[in-house]
C-alpha cells in the first residue's frame, strides 16, 4: 500500500470513529435544546392554569405543538439514517462474507445479524441485534485470518454500533414525543377544570390594564394616597392621551405597590372597568386593603408613586396559604356573610370597623403570619394614637374577640379554598367587571373597600 | 353563445356565492381567517407572553424579531398588539421582580429564616435600589403622547414599543429586567436549597395533618410566619426562572 492510500485509509478510520461520538454529541445537544424549551412552555401552561389567562395558554399549546414537531423530525432523521446505515451493513456484511472459512456459517450468521435488526428501528428489538452482533464477532474473530477481512469486521463493528445509535435516537425522541403529549393532554385538562366559567383575559384584546396604559403613554394614570391602610385606600387618575376612548381594566385582587417600596404594598379587592373618553380625565376611589403591616400607608397629598399590578397568582404545590391567596378577591364576602350569620360573635368594634379590622387582621394574617401578640401592639398603637382610655383587660377582651373572629374567617377561607381547588368546575373567583362610576364627570364608585 | 354561457355562468356563480354566504356567515371569510400572524409576529408574541424573565439568547431574539416586524409591518392592529404586548411584559416583569424581592428582604431579616440560610443586607439593598431605578427609569423613557383628537398611527405604536423594549432587549445603556433578575438571583441561590428543603419538612408536616388538624396547630409561628413568605418566594422564583413545571403537580 502507499503511504498516500495508508494516509486516506488512516482518515476514513478515524472519520468512522468520529462518527458514533459526533453524532451522539449532536443529538445530545438538540435534546438538551428541546426539553429546555419543554420546560419553559410547560412553565409557561403552568401560570396560564394559575391566572386563567387564555392567551398564555394558547402560546403555551403552540410552544409544545412545535417541540413535538422537532421531535418528529428527529424521529423521521433517525429512521433515514437508520434505514441507510441498515444498507450500509448489508453491503459490509457481503464483503465480509468472502473472508470466512466456511462461507455458508458465516453467511448464516451474518444474516442472523440482519434479520435482528430489520429496516426500521423499535423499542426492544435491539436486545437480539446485540445478542446476535456478539455472536458474529465472536464467530469471525476466528473464522476470518485475512488481515483484510479483519478490517472489514471493524468496519462493519463501527457500523453496527452507529446503528445501535441510531436506534436509541429514535426511541428516545419517540418517548420524548410520547412525554410531552401526555403532559399536554393533563395540562389542557387542568386549565379547562381550573378555568371554567372564569374571566380568561379576552378583554386584554381591546382594554387595558392600568400599568400599560401608563407605560405606554396612551393615559396618565395615578394614584394618591388617602392616608388610609383600609377602605377607600387612593384616588385614581386617569387622563387619556388618545383621540379614541380607552377602557381600563382594575382586576379583583390586584395590587398597588409603590415604586419606592417603603411604604404599604394594597391589595385591590374588587375590580372594575374604567372608560375614559378621548382626551378626557377622569377620578375615581380605589378601595383595599393594606399588604404589609410592618410599613406605612400612603400618605395623602403627593406621595411616593405607585404603580398597579395584577393579581398575583400562584401554581399550586400544596401550599394551603397559597390557595387562600388565590382567593383573596372573595375575603370581604366570606367575612360578611360570617358576620350577618352571627357566626362570628361581636368584637365589641363599630360594625363598619369591624368588618374592616376582621378583613385586614386576616389578609396580616395570611401575608405574614400576623397573629394576636401582633394585635395587641396594634390596637394598643391605635388606643395610643386616638387619646382613648382601654384599660389593658379591655384591650385584651377586644384583642381575643378580634382573633375569634379572625380564626372563624381563617377556616371558613380555607374550606373555601379547598373545595375551590379540588372542584371540578370553578364558581369561584368571578372577576366580574362592574363598571366603574367615577366622579369628577362620573358617577359614584360601586368598589366597596369597607368605608 | 359561448358569450351567453359565459355570461350564465358567471351570474349563477355570483349568485350561488351569495345564496351559501347566507347560509354559512362565515364561509366568505375564509380566506381571512387563513391569514395568519407571520411567524416574526407569532414568535415575539410568545416571548412577550411569557411570565419568565427573558434570558440573554430570548432578549436578542426579540430584538432581531421586533426589528423585522417594523421593517414587515404596515398593519396598525397588529403593530398596537406588539406594542402593548412589549409594554405590558415589562410592567409584569417590573411587578414580579417587585414581589419576589420584598419577600426576600422579610426573610433576610426573620431570624428563623436568616438562621437557615442568609442574604448580606448590603447587597439586598443593592437589589432594592436596582428595582427602584427600574421604574425611575421606566418613568422617565415613558413615551410622550399627546393626540387627544387624533387616533393613533403606525409611527406612535413604534415610539411606544421602541422606548419599552429596551427593558427588555437593552441598550441605550439602560438597566434592563433582565439585569435586575440577574443580581436578585444571585442573592437567592446560596440559601435557597436550605429554604427549600425546610420548606419541603413543614408541607410534608401540614400534609400529613391535613384535614386532622389546623395549620396554627401543626406549626408554631416563625414556621408559619416562613412557610407563607418562602411559599410566595419559591413561586416567584421558579416562575421567573421558567421552571414552574418543577413545582406544579
Amino acid at each position: 500500500m502507499t503511504f498516500t492510500k495508508r494516509l486516506i485509509a488512516i482518515i476514513c478510520v478515524f472519520a468512522l470513529l468520529c462518527q458514533t461520538p459526533l453524532a451522539y454529541a449532536k443529538t445530545s445537544s438538540a435534546m438538551t435544546s428541546a426539553r429546555v424549551k419543554y420546560h419553559l412552555a410547560v412553565s409557561d401552561y403552568g401560570e396560564a392554569i394559575a391566572a386563567c389567562n387564555g392567551a398564555l395558554r394558547k402560546s403555551a399549546e403552540r410552544q409544545l405543538n412545535r417541540v413535538k414537531d422537532t421531535c418528529s423530525s428527529k424521529k423521521n432523521e433517525a429512521f433515514s439514517n437508520y434505514r441507510a446505515q441498515v444498507q450500509n451493513l448489508k453491503n459490509t456484511y457481503d464483503q465480509l462474507a468472502q473472508h470466512f472459512q466456511d462461507p455458508s456459517a458465516g453467511k448464516a450468521a451474518l444474516d442472523q445479524v440482519i434479520n435482528a435488526v430489520g429496516v426500521i428501528p423499535g423499542v426492544g428489538l435491539f436486545t437480539a441485534a446485540y445478542s446476535a452482533a456478539n455472536g458474529l464477532h465472536a464467530y469471525a474473530d476466528e473464522a476470518i485470518r485475512s488481515r483484510e477481512g479483519k478490517a472489514i469486521l471493524k468496519r462493519a463493528q463501527q457500523q453496527f454500533d452507529q446503528l445501535a445509535q441510531y436506534h436509541e435516537d429514535y426511541n428516545k425522541w419517540d418517548a420524548f414525543q410520547k412525554e410531552i403529549s401526555r403532559r399536554q393532554h393533563e395540562l389542557d385538562r387542568q386549565f379547562d377544570r381550573n378555568c371554567a366559567g372564569r374571566d380568561t383575559g379576552e378583554w386584554r384584546y381591546h382594554d387595558l390594564d392600568p400599568a400599560t396604559a401608563h407605560q405606554s403613554g396612551i393615559g396618565d394614570v395615578s394614584h394618591s394616597g388617602n392616608d388610609n391602610a383600609s377602605g377607600e385606600i387612593f384616588e385614581g387618575r386617569i387622563r387619556n392621551n388618545t383621540g379614541r376612548t380607552i377602557v381600563v381594566v382594575y382586576l379583583p385582587g390586584g395590587w398597588l405597590i409603590p415604586i419606592g417600596m417603603t411604604s404599604q404594598r394594597m391589595v385591590i379587592i374588587e375590580g372594575g372597568r374604567i372608560s375614559v373618553p378621548p382626551g378626557g380625565v377622569v377620578t375615581y376611589p380605589l378601595g383595599g386593603f393594606c399588604a404589609d403591616p410592618r410599613s406605612f400607608p400612603p400618605s395623602p397629598g403627593n406621595p411616593e408613586r405607585y404603580f398597579p399590578s395584577g393579581p398575583q397568582t400562584f401554581t399550586p404545590d400544596g401550599n394551603p396559604f397559597n390557595r387562600e391567596f388565590a382567593i383573596i378577591p372573595l375575603i370581604p364576602g366570606i367575612v360578611t356573610g360570617l358576620i350577618n350569620s352571627g357566626s362570628i360573635p361581636r368584637t365589641g368594634l363599630p360594625p363598619e370597623m369591624e368588618l374592616i379590622t376582621l378583613i385586614q387582621w386576616y389578609l396580616w394574617n395570611l401575608m405574614e403570619n400576623f397573629n394576636p401578640e401582633d394585635g395587641r401592639a396594634k390596637i394598643n398603637e391605635q388606643v395610643k394614637d386616638s387619646g382613648s382610655t382601654q384599660t389593658p383587660a379591655q384591650i385584651t377582651e377586644l384583642n381575643n374577640n378580634i382573633w375569634i373572629g379572625i380564626n372563624t374567617v381563617g377556616k371558613r377561607v380555607r374550606q373555601e379554598a379547598s373545595r375551590i381547588a379540588t372542584k371540578n368546575q370553578s364558581q369561584a373567583v368571578e372577576t366580574e367587571m362592574v363598571p366603574l362610576t367615577l366622579q369628577g364627570g362620573g358617577i359614584e364608585v360601586p368598589i366597596q373597600g369597607g368605608q | 353563445m359561448n358569450r351567453k354561457i359565459l355570461i350564465r355562468l358567471f351570474s349563477s356563480t355570483v349568485v350561488l356565492t351569495f345564496l351559501v354566504s347566507l347560509v354559512f356567515p362565515g364561509s366568505l371569510l375564509l380566506a381571512e381567517e387563513v391569514s395568519k400572524d407571520t411567524p416574526e409576529v407569532e414568535r415575539a408574541e410568545e416571548l412577550m407572553l411569557t411570565s419568565h424573565i427573558l434570558s440573554l439568547e430570548e432578549t436578542e431574539e426579540l430584538s432581531g424579531l421586533l426589528s423585522e416586524i417594523i421593517k414587515q409591518t404596515k398593519d396598525v392592529e397588529t403593530l398596537t398588539r406588539i406594542s402593548l404586548g412589549v409594554t405590558e411584559k415589562v410592567v409584569s416583569d417590573r411587578a414580579n421582580l417587585q414581589f419576589i424581592l420584598v419577600d426576600l428582604d422579610k426573610l433576610a431579616v426573620d431570624k428563623y429564616s436568616a438562621n437557615l440560610g442568609g442574604v448580606k443586607s448590603s447587597q439586598l439593598k443593592s437589589c432594592l435600589d436596582k428595582v427602584e431605578k427600574l421604574s425611575i427609569d421606566m418613568e422617565k423613557m415613558r413615551p410622550k403622547i399627546d393626540k387627544p383628537d387624533k387616533e393613533l398611527e403606525l409611527s406612535d405604536y413604534i415610539k411606544i414599543m421602541n422606548a419599552n423594549s429596551v427593558f427588555l432587549t437593552g441598550g441605550k445603556k439602560i438597566q434592563t429586567v433582565l439585569d435586575v433578575w440577574i443580581a436578585i438571583k444571585a442573592q437567592i441561590t446560596q440559601p435557597l436549597p436550605l429554604w427549600e428543603k425546610r420548606y419541603q419538612e413543614l408541607l410534608l408536616k401540614l400534609k400529613t395533618e391535613e384535614g386532622n388538624k389546623a395549620p396554627e396547630d401543626v406549626l408554631n409561628d416563625d414556621e408559619l410566619k416562613f412557610i407563607k413568605t418562602f411559599g410566595r418566594l419559591v413561586v416567584y422564583y421558579h416562575k421567573l426562572s421558567g421552571s414552574l413545571g418543577e413545582l406544579w403537580s
